[in-house]
């Protein structure tokens, strides 16, 4: 984000952008839909229903459902989200300000860091999972980077962008192998540093709510994150630490060396229901039971407040940041019924991934 | 404009009589049936003939022969020469259906050959552009070739094979996809057919009678599908050949055999016992002599008409009896739900009240006679039930036009015509006139309401519900405070001196008290002892807020009126707004603006106003004097319209 144009955006709010995702939003699919949806046999029906019913009819219009693969209906699903962010952001020109490149500089993140984990891998299939629509929207070719098998080549092919100056000094052990976690660290609070900075350039009250927004998602996903260190990798308070992105949001770095000193996940969890996060949790009875769904909860606090934010919100930063999480839930929400039905999971389970 | 009488009716006879005495209440057309063990037939030894219907099956099959040739069985003059015989006339009808069947059949292979060429024929015609033989690029030993469709975000990715031996060509292109052929080497086959695989490449099988070029192929299968379709029409021509000769006979078996199923499903509505049986219900008594005269030549069977609340167990039908004005309103009343047998029928009052409303509302010469039109024509042609409805209220909206002096929102278009027959107290402008119009809409609401109470009074003495006619808020008491209330507001306005401490308290006061006491004083009237239930605050308290809900009432009732005066001018203002709308643009958009004003305001305020009238009809009108829950008279018929599943 940083070498896009600066300076500050006070001039205008872009009602009609806010008005329009306001629209938009009321399309959405429904949890009277999703119900729908779990109890289909088939990928072809799931499809079939979207085509009918959904807001997905649009970019499914040529498409036979009856012949369609699942692969193909989730980039089709994927590439949708990106058209509604293009809609959004041409609407009245707000692409051109800084913040808004935070949806393409998310998706070459996740370009990059999937072909770190080939190269890991040794796996040449990178190909079939880039979003090839965004090649010449992002700032490297989609072609070419599918084609790095080695980091110091991928590393000569990033010398031109933004991520080159991060990733320099990331070495490759003997079998050539990075560590994709210390990676994802750093671009990720790349990211994070990126919308925080953009989102000082607004108004005051526009910035706060931006910033509350953004500090909360970086507190969940802190707390993912750690629990999953945790939970799965046994690490300590320390190496906790050294992955938590260091922005300040509502919890106080005391209560979070209280919650990674936790013995293990379980105890984490319980010491998490005492956090100001875990109590809003639980208060919106969001909360399921089983330590794995601490993910869960904490992704259904985001949507919820999300939400809130795109209803109450009246600027066109909070509204297409907080509607373009809502979509990407959707998206999420689609592909796990979509697998969910593909591989015969009883649908009281795909039903309980769903957020709504 | 009243409710039809009727008349109980009880026949009993011989079973064997059964069938008959059934065939004639059909026909007769007057005959409301109930079911004659619910009347209490049962608590005398009678039971339900249960049987099952010997003429479902003749039915479902020429109701099979309908489906294969949809041609609809419709109710014919049976010939003197036909004679019953299930068994045979059953059999005659299995010989039409194998006979059909046949046919069918091929015409039925003939379709699915169309299908299959036209699915091959939309294929071929994505690939239009391949200057190839398909035969000869399939005979190919060498190379393999895959037809079918590549997603657009897929062949994006095939730069990134292009060290992979493979060559793809497309020929057309979709939305999402591009339609082309790719060709490998025989040996590279596995590999390229899996990076496809991967790609979402859909494959499409080119049938072995494609032959050619595209070009040709496509030219080919045109003119074979025109063949076939030719040969199709002449398996339909055989199947109507075929009819033309069945046809009559199939549908005078289905005019005597329904008749007979609909008779035979009424044997469920009578009672049996010991060879005899029992059929009770309704007839009006307009209908009495002749129902009965139907019976003269039946020896064994007794007809007893009675009053029609004989059977304390049966409530008698509802038939509203209705002139031509007032016929097609009768579609709102039976929407609220009918009278009871001993109210009102309202059907005069709603038809009148609605018409006088619509009219007020939407007063516009030329727009009123498009309604009307409109209404004409919808009846005529599409049996609308609305139709009739629009024409009246139609030309009242033209009526009331003719006094604002509208005419398709030319408001002075009529002013000449005034001139020349000297009327001066016309046109009536609306837009100068907006106090006289909301408070004229007041007054008009306020006259039906009183005519409302008054009904509710008189039905109200009559089934001697005096609760209702003497101490209610739309009882006498209503009435007498409701009035005095206006009368002695309108005479203080004017000057008239006649509110005092006496007009308060016999007017105002003592009715507020009698609709306070209603429950004990329709006790006392009765004869009957008041008993308080629950202790007296409560009952106070529940009367108190009663009574406060009347007052209110009053009020909201009387000012909803103003949506009369309200709607004159939105009407008005509307017309304006396309007229100011017209001056804006150049001297040929006009008539655009002006006709496409007018459609917009005539759709907009009709379906309003419409609305709007019908609201009153129901909470303002109905609510004071309506009770509904009568159930409709249905005469017993022979039902052709209805399938046999």
């Amino acid at each position: 984000m940083n070498n896009r144009k600066h300076g500050t955006y006070t001039k205008g709010k872009y009602y009609a952008t806010v008005a329009k995702i306001r629209a938009m939003y009321g399309k959405r699919v429904t949890a009277e839909d999703y119900a729908e949806l779990v109890t289909k046999q088939s990928v072809a029906d799931i499809a079939d229903y979207l085509k009918k019913n959904t807001h997905y009819s649009e970019i499914l219009a040529s498409v036979d459902v009856n012949t369609i693969h699942r692969g193909f209906l989730e980039s089709l699903l994927q590439r949708y989200n990106f058209e509604m962010y293009g809609k959004i952001t041409g609407f009245e020109r707000i692409g051109r300000q800084e913040f808004y490149n935070f949806k393409i500089v998310s998706a070459e993140i996740d370009i990059i860091l999937s072909c770190m984990r080939f190269i890991n891998a040794g796996s040449e299939g990178q190909i079939e999972s880039i979003p090839i629509y965004l090649n010449g929207i992002t700032s490297f070719d989609l072609i070419e980077i599918a084609k790095m098998r080695s980091f110091p080549e991928l590393l000569e092919f990033l010398k031109k962008t933004r991520y080159y100056e991060l990733l320099k000094d990331i070495k490759p052990d003997e079998n050539g192998r990075v560590d994709c976690g210390k990676c994802e660290y750093i671009l990720r609070n790349y990211y994070f540093e990126g919308l925080v900075e953009a989102s000082k350039h607004y108004r005051r009250s526009e910035a706060d709510k931006l910033d509350l927004m953004i500090l909360t998602d970086i507190d969940l996903i802190n707390i993912i994150n750690a629990y999953r260190l945790k939970e799965f990798f046994g690490s300590d308070e320390r190496e906790i630490f050294d992955k938590t992105f260091s922005f300040e949001g509502r919890i106080s770095n005391a209560k979070l060396a209280e919650l990674y000193s936790a013995d293990n996940g379980e105890e984490f969890i319980k010491r998490f229901s005492k956090t100001y996060y875990g109590r809003i949790i639980a208060e919106n009875g969001l909360d399921s039971k089983g330590g794995g769904d601490l993910e869960l909860s904490a992704n259904k606090l985001r949507y919820k407040y999300a939400k809130a934010a795109l209803r109450d919100s009246q600027t066109a930063s909070v509204s297409v940041y907080a509607f373009m999480y809502l979509m990407g839930v959707e998206v999420r929400n689609l592909i796990s019924i979509i697998e969910g039905v593909r591989y015969g999971v009883p649908s009281k389970q795909i039903e309980a991934l769903i957020i709504v | 404009m009243s409710i039809e009488k009727m008349e109980f009716v009880n026949i009993a006879g011989l079973t064997k009589d059964l069938d008959a005495v059934l065939a004639k209440l059909s026909e007769c057309g007057c005959f409301h049936i109930e079911s004659a063990l619910g009347a209490g037939a049962k608590s005398k030894g009678f039971s339900s003939p249960r049987e099952e219907n010997p003429y479902n099956g003749i039915l479902r099959k020429i109701n099979e022969i309908s489906a294969m040739t949809r041609m609809k069985s419709e109710s014919v003059e049976i010939g003197e020469d036909f004679k019953e015989n299930l068994s045979k006339d059953g059999k005659y009808v299995d010989g039409v259906i194998t006979k059909l069947k046949d046919v069918i059949k091929q015409k039925n292979t003939v379709a699915d050959k169309i299908a299959e060429y036209e699915q091959a024929l939309s294929q071929v015609n994505h690939l239009k552009g391949l200057d190839a033989d398909f035969q000869k690029i399939f005979s190919c030993e060498h190379i393999k070739i895959r037809f079918g469709r590549l997603p657009v975000d897929s062949y994006r990715k095939l730069p990134y094979y292009e060290d992979k031996t493979f060559y793809f060509e497309y020929f057309t292109e979709e939305t999402e996809y591009y339609w082309g052929v790719y060709l490998t080497p025989v040996s590279c086959a596995e590999e390229i057919d899996e990076i496809f695989n991967s790609l979402y490449f859909e494959r499409i099988r080119i049938a072995d009678f494609v032959h050619g070029t595209s070009e040709d192929a496509v030219e080919e299968l045109a003119e074979k599908i025109k063949k076939f379709n030719e040969e199709k029409e002449e398996y339909e021509s055989q199947i109507a050949d075929m009819m033309d000769v069945e046809k009559h006979r199939l549908d005078e078996l289905f005019t005597h055999y329904k008749s007979r199923h609909d008779n035979f499903d009424l044997r469920s509505k009578a009672a049996v016992t010991n060879g005899k049986f029992a059929i009770v219900g309704f007839v009006p008594k307009s209908n009495a002599d002749e129902f009965l005269a139907l019976f003269d030549d039946m020896d064994g069977v007794s007809v007893v008409l009675q009053p029609a609340d004989a059977n304390g167990q049966l409530a008698p039908p509802i038939k509203l009896r209705n002139n031509k004005f007032s016929q097609p309103f009768s579609m709102f009343v039976e929407m609220y739900g009918l009278p009871a047998y001993n109210g009102v029928n309202p059907t005069m009052f709603v038809a009148i009240t609605y018409t006088l409303f619509f009219g007020i509302m939407f007063g516009d010469v030329g727009h009123g006679l498009v309604i009307a039109l409109l209404g004409a024509l919808l009846w005529k042609f599409k049996r609308f039930s609305l139709g009739p409805i629009l024409t009246r209220v139609g030309i009242s909206g033209a009526f009331f036009g003719l006094i604002y002096g509208s005419v398709f929102g030319f408001e002075h278009l009529l002013d000449p015509v005034y001139e020349a027959l000297g009327i001066s107290f016309l046109p009536f402008r609306v837009m100068e006139n907006v106090t006289t119009i909301l408070i004229g809409g007041i007054v008009i609401g306020v006259f039906i309401m009183f005519i409302s109470i008054m009904i509710n009074i008189v039905t109200g003495i009559k089934n001697k519900q005096y609760e209702s006619a003497l101490f209610s808020n739309n009882g006498i008491a209503g009435f007498v405070f409701f009035g005095s209330i206006l009368a002695g507001a309108v005479c203080e306005l004017f000057g008239v001196h006649v509110v005092n401490t006496a007009y308060v308290l016999i007017l105002i006061i003592l009715p507020l008290i009698a609709m306070f006491l209603r429950e004990p004083l329709s006790c006392w009237v009765r004869g009957k002892k008041f008993h308080l239930e629950g202790s007296v605050g409560d009952f106070i308290a529940a009367n108190f807020f009663e009574v406060f809900e009347f007052l209110l009432g009053y009020a909201t009732n009387t000012l909803s009126f103003v949506r009369v005066g309200g709607f004159v001018l939105s009407h008005a203002s509307m017309m304006l707004v396309v007229m100011a709308l017209s001056e804006q643009v150049s001297a040929g958009a006009v008539p655009i603006v002006v006709v496409i004003g007018n459609i917009f305001v005539m759709g907009i305020e009709a379906l309003l106003v419409g609305i709007q009238s019908l609201r009153l009809e129901f909470y303002e009108i109905f609510s004071r004097f309506y009770t509904g829950g009568g159930t409709p008279f249905t005469p017993v018929k022979i039902n052709y319209d209805e399938t046999i599943e």
